[in-house]
């Protein structure tokens, strides 16, 4: 741009101005117009600019022009401040809109061709061209001076010193300041940059209000403003009246097309006014002003911003892309490795609709700052989107594998919130390549697959891409549309598993468990399905449909014999419908339809769904014991087992995971560890259900530790209502004349088997 | 001696309209000979419209001419000469090859301007003149070959912009003197000249299509360049160009101190510009080691963002392919007479001898027919915006 006010003479400022703003804009049409003509063009054949195009620039409103040849184009326009009415326009092929910073930029040229121009033309005009002369050299010397002290990047606060001492030089004023708006406090304006001021007032000046002052006028105005009478002005500075400052003048800065604050000039001397040339010149200081500002921000913010998250600070997905690519071209000429692991926060979305959006946001910056620390400086790390988290690493399968670890173990401590601790584990999945034959776009999708095969294994959080999972894929996405309207078809269907008192095999009650007969895959388990329904929010509907059928059921094995009022029913409850409140309701509205009374329903949460938010947990498990509906930690030890935890749930049992069971017969510690938990239980008034009991020997010795429940294929198979019916009118018929509380002379048979023989059956039944 | 002669006929309900475009190659060390028989096998018809000349600066080029324009007599001629020339079956040096195109579906005007490097712009604008009125052919491209060593091309174009206007295609290349640097040589009816520019306004009944691509990959970080004045980068992100540069791309340690060595490591890792409208290419043509600012050939706007690249033999194929489809789409489903290849210098490097043969290859294979080109120090291909000057490109023009 200092071409342009460099220049010899109006024609080629005018040539000068407009081959900028085209280039810069890319366009490929412009004029300059003084009225109807054309004083130049570029891009018409031969320079001749078609009447067509000349009407079509002309008019204020057009924003598209067919140009012949080229199409429809896309016009931008903007008037020089001249006396007579002249625009700079330019045309570009195709309809994308310019955008904002490329109307700054045409302002910009606008502006210096504005200056040059008026400077030609005042300077013609004016007798005393001498003087002239030699202002306009200062001017454009100054000028040239500000432009390279842009162009090298100063800091900003020495080029606005630099434009404001041209002010106080330029213009014989005694006084020239820079005032930007305080984008903390959008009602107030900092003096950035000063000259004339003694420390002390400066510092006392340093804020003000936007509407005082010459200054601030020319803010909210947005134009140049001018103050003749500076100590009568009603927005006079009192400090600056005292230095008998007699006219002010002051012009608009702006970033890109924005106001953002002013330049302002004041003078002592009362006899010479500031005439239009002194106008110009402060017009031309404020838009370097402006441009310096423009550009010290696009500096800032342009890497920033286009190639990284604002969030967390890390490389974006098009940066991260485009690094993998690069990658990949090197591993091609070196046969290198590159490894790709795609990390999903589990249970992320739980945490922002519990917590709010400003509490996923901490646990993503928390999670960022986690990733970096795990890192190599080589090793890229990346926020796709979302939870969605990725790493590009130099590397081979023993490497990735060592860095997935080293991020799962990062990621186990609690995220601190303000008020609480949240904890989300991490799933990652891994893709690798040899020698670059992979794509950047196939290695994320590979590793993303291997990640969702990570996040519904059991394993150790971490899973690397085989050719098999893509199958795999494809078959969970079948099985999540298969799994929409699978009530509604009637293929889901609760089998009930006994739990019974170990000391006189009688049955007290009877855990729910869903099965799903897949038309295709036939009968398929809860592990197969419940972690596919979580993730995609069906779980709050099958759960309703759970809890309804088990209290329905409950209550009609009640009325079919009254000795069965006691008989509890147990339902699972998983992470998410714990996190989701409107389960209170839920429940409530299945016990008031069933007619169930709530003491015998019994909900059964693992450890790991209350971690996920200990404190939302807690609340939510409250609300469901006001009710009246009984609670039980499920798969008791598997997780935290922490005492102080369980000692703040409001529940009423533990159920002991079959993990203990398995080797109690072999292992005198395990028989030890389980006969700690049966006591501390009895301590905290907790009912014990052991689970997993699979032969006689477990049944008896864990019977010897005290008052304890158990539940297990020794004791009875999940089995089918139907089939139930039977195994509990034969289970009430045995203990018939045993008191609740007494124990029966003759140890009872078992009678639970999931088929039961005539044999098993008492005669009424039989018949 | 290779002859390739493709000729189309279509006809029109008043009167038969053809067009015609063949290649003739020439490998013969007598100048005049070479000329003749190079002519001869390019002139493929009758009515012929423009013959283009590509020619080794090793031939005696008066001698050549003369050879030449006696088999094409007065069909108006334009030409340069090259640092390698490319026809059909491949690239070769020391040679000449030789464009002929007629038949009453083209137009041609050539023109010529001297004294080009005084007065860059005008000069683009003159030629720029010749430029005519031909309402039955509606496809026009103006073809310019220019003296690279003659200051700013960019310029040159620009004024031939100022007058063909946005709707007319500008192609072309600067011209070679097989990598002396020292003078290259244009071709203007008989005449042998120097700093000058030559020009012919190609009009066809039939589309014209143009292809432009570079074929190198980012390397890194894009960088912001904080600190430019024209075609000079004086800061990245920064910090001075030039240990951006070495630093970044870490090249042997005789281009860290020669400024002849650094031009040569940066003939395979040029800049690569963002624009709007996708990335052009800029050669480092030399560094400033007291300054550390690097020499481009272009200029490279303060502000703009831009990438160290480099090239390998898949990248560069790779557009050679695109450049071919680009050029060929433009076409609307007609197969190609044959196509002009403006190819850089450059490009030759990176691909080496065997890569140059299969570069050619490719673009015979995908227009199936003549092709004609050179090896330039610069290459012209304006198809949107004001910009029509590029470094390290391929730039394809297919006549249908």
């Amino acid at each position: 741009m200092a071409a342009i006010t460099a220049a010899p003479d109006e024609a080629s400022a005018v040539r000068r101005a407009l081959d900028w703003a085209t280039e810069a804009l890319e366009a490929e049409i412009g004029i300059v117009l003084e009225g109807s003509v054309a004083l130049a063009s570029i891009g018409f054949p031969r320079g001749e600019v078609p009447p067509t195009a000349l009407a079509a620039a002309m008019s204020e409103t057009s924003e598209l022009l067919d140009i012949g040849g080229l199409g429809l184009c896309r016009l931008a326009s903007t008037r020089l401040e001249l006396d007579s009415a002249v625009d700079l326009v330019v045309a570009r092929a195709g309809t994308d809109a310019f955008s904002r910073e490329e109307v700054g930029l045409l302002r910009a040229a606008a502006r210096s061709l504005t200056m040059t121009l008026r400077l030609f033309r005042t300077l013609s005009a004016e007798r005393t061209l001498r003087a002239n002369l030699q202002k306009r050299q200062e001017l454009l010397e100054r000028l040239s001076v500000i432009q390279r002290a842009i162009t090298r990047r100063l800091p900003l606060a020495d080029v606005l010193n630099t434009i404001t001492q041209g002010a106080v030089d330029l213009l014989d004023a005694e006084v020239a300041a820079v005032r930007l708006v305080d984008p903390q406090a959008p009602g107030e304006v900092v003096m950035v940059a000063q000259q004339g001021l003694t420390a002390a007032v400066a510092e006392a000046m340093k804020r003000s209000a936007v509407g005082e002052g010459a200054h601030g006028r020319a803010i909210t105005e947005d134009g140049l403003v001018m103050v003749e009478d500076y100590s009568q002005a009603p927005v006079a500075m009192s400090q600056l009246v005292e230095m008998k400052l007699a006219r002010a003048m002051a012009a608009p800065v702006r970033d890109g097309d924005r106001v953002t604050g002013s330049i302002v000039v004041a003078t002592a001397r009362g006899d010479l006014g500031f005439g239009a040339l002194e106008q110009e010149m402060l017009s031309a200081l404020a838009e370097h002003a402006s441009l310096a500002i423009t550009d010290a921000k696009r500096v800032e913010h342009i890497r920033e911003l286009a190639f990284h998250d604002e969030l967390t600070g890390l490389p974006n997905r098009g940066l991260f892309m485009e690094r993998l690519a690069q990658a990949l071209t090197r591993a091609r000429r070196r046969r290198g490795h590159v490894a790709v692991l795609f990390l999903d926060l589990d249970r992320f979305k739980t945490i922002n609709d519990s917590l709010g959006h400003t509490a996923g946001d901490q646990v993503l910056v928390t999670v960022g700052e986690r990733l970096r620390r795990c890192l190599r400086e080589e090793d890229t790390a990346s926020r796709l989107g979302g939870d969605e988290f990725a790493i590009l690493a130099h590397c081979d399968r023993a490497g990735a594998v060592q860095i997935a670890r080293r991020v799962l173990s990062a990621m186990e401590p609690a995220f601190i919130l303000d008020t609480r601790e949240v904890l989300a584990t991490t799933s990652i999945g891994i893709a690798l390549d040899r020698g670059g034959r992979a794509d950047a776009g196939g290695m994320l999708r590979d590793a993303d697959t291997a990640m969702y095969r990570a996040k519904l294994g059991r394993g150790e959080g971490f899973v690397v891409f085989e050719p098999s999972m893509h199958a795999a894929a494809v078959a969970r996405m079948d099985l999540e549309a298969d799994l929409r309207g699978a009530v509604a078809r009637g293929e889901m269907e609760l089998a009930y598993q006994p739990i019974i008192d170990l000391s006189d095999l009688r049955i007290l009650g009877v855990e729910a468990l869903i099965r799903w007969h897949h038309p295709r895959r036939g009968v398929m388990s809860p592990l197969q399905f419940i972690a596919l329904a979580e993730e995609t929010g069906q779980i709050a509907a099958l759960g309703r449909w759970i809890t309804q059928e088990a209290c329905t059921q409950a209550r009609r094995w009640k009325r079919l014999d009254p000795s069965l009022k006691d008989l509890t029913v147990s339902v699972n409850v998983s992470p998410r419908q714990l996190q989701d409140s409107r389960i209170v309701s839920d429940v409530a509205a299945a016990l008031e339809t069933a007619g169930l009374e709530p003491a015998h329903l019994v909900l059964e949460i693992t450890e790991g769904a209350v971690m996920v938010d200990v404190e939302t947990a807690i609340q939510r498990l409250h609300a469901l014991r006001a009710l009246g509906v009984s609670l039980a930690v499920d798969d008791f030890g598997t997780g935290h087992s922490s005492l102080a935890l369980l000692r703040r749930l409001p529940v009423n049992t533990i159920k002991v995971d079959k993990l203990f069971v398995d080797t109690i017969a072999l292992d005198p510690t395990a028989a030890s560890f389980l006969e700690t938990i049966v006591r501390m239980a009895e301590i905290l008034s907790l009912q014990v259900v052991v689970e997993g009991i699979e032969t006689a020997e477990q049944a008896t010795l864990i019977a010897s530790f005290g008052s304890v429940l158990g539940q297990g294929y020794q004791l009875g198979r999940p089995m089918a209502a139907s089939v139930m019916d039977a195994v509990l009118s034969a289970n009430v018929l045995a203990h018939r004349g045993t008191g609740r509380s007494g124990r029966a002379r003759s140890r009872p048979r078992l009678v639970t088997r999931a088929a039961p023989t005539l044999e098993d059956l008492p005669a009424p039944l039989a018949g | 001696m290779q002859t390739d002669v493709l000729r189309s006929d279509a006809a029109s309900t008043v009167t038969a309209v053809t067009r015609w475009f063949g290649v003739g190659r020439s490998g013969l060390a007598d100048s005049e000979l070479a000329g003749a028989e190079a002519g001869a096998a390019a002139l493929s018809g009758e009515d012929g419209k423009l013959v283009v000349v590509f020619a080794s600066p090793s031939h005696d080029l008066p001698a050549l001419v003369s050879g030449i324009r006696s088999r094409t007599a007065d069909i108006p001629l334009i030409g340069c000469s090259t640092a390698g020339e490319i026809a059909t079956d491949g690239p070769g040096d020391a040679g000449v090859v030789v464009v002929a195109l007629g038949g009453s579906g083209f137009v041609a005007r050539t023109a010529m301007a001297r004294g080009v490097s005084a007065r860059l712009r005008d000069a683009g604008a003159e030629v720029a003149a010749c430029a005519d009125e031909a309402p039955d052919h509606p496809h026009h491209a103006l073809l310019l070959l220019s003296d690279g060593l003659a200051g700013d091309q960019t310029e040159v174009v620009r004024g031939a912009y100022s007058v063909m206007g946005g709707a007319t295609p500008l192609v072309g290349g600067c011209a070679g003197d097989d990598l002396l640097m020292q003078s290259t040589k244009q071709l203007f009816d008989g005449e042998v000249l120097e700093d000058t520019v030559v020009a012919a306004w190609l009009a066809s009944d039939a589309p014209l299509g143009i292809g432009v691509q570079h074929g190198w990959s980012r390397v890194g970080e894009p960088m912001l360049v904080t600190g430019s004045a024209g075609s000079k980068v004086l800061t990245l992100d920064d910090q001075p160009a030039l240990d951006v540069y070495l630093e970044r791309l870490n090249p042997p340690a005789e281009a860290h101190r020669s400024a002849s060595d650094l031009t040569k490591f940066a003939l395979t890792h040029p800049l690569g510009l963002s624009r709007r409208s996708g990335e052009e290419v800029r050669f480092i043509a030399g560094a400033d080691f007291d300054e550390r600012s690097l020499n481009c050939i272009a200029a490279v706007p303060q502000g703009a963002l831009v990438w160290m690249m480099e090239g390998d033999l898949d990248s560069v194929l790779a557009a050679t392919d695109a450049a071919c489809r680009e050029a060929l789409d433009a076409l609307g489903g007609r197969a190609p007479l044959g196509v002009l290849t403006f190819d850089c210098i450059a490009r030759r490097a990176v691909l080496g001898e065997p890569g140059i043969k299969r570069e050619i290859d490719r673009i015979a294979g995908h227009t199936n027919g003549p092709v004609a080109g050179f090896y330039t120090y610069g290459e012209i291909a304006r198809t949107h915006g004001v910009n029509g000057f590029h470094n390290q490109t391929l730039v394809v023009l297919a006549v249908a």
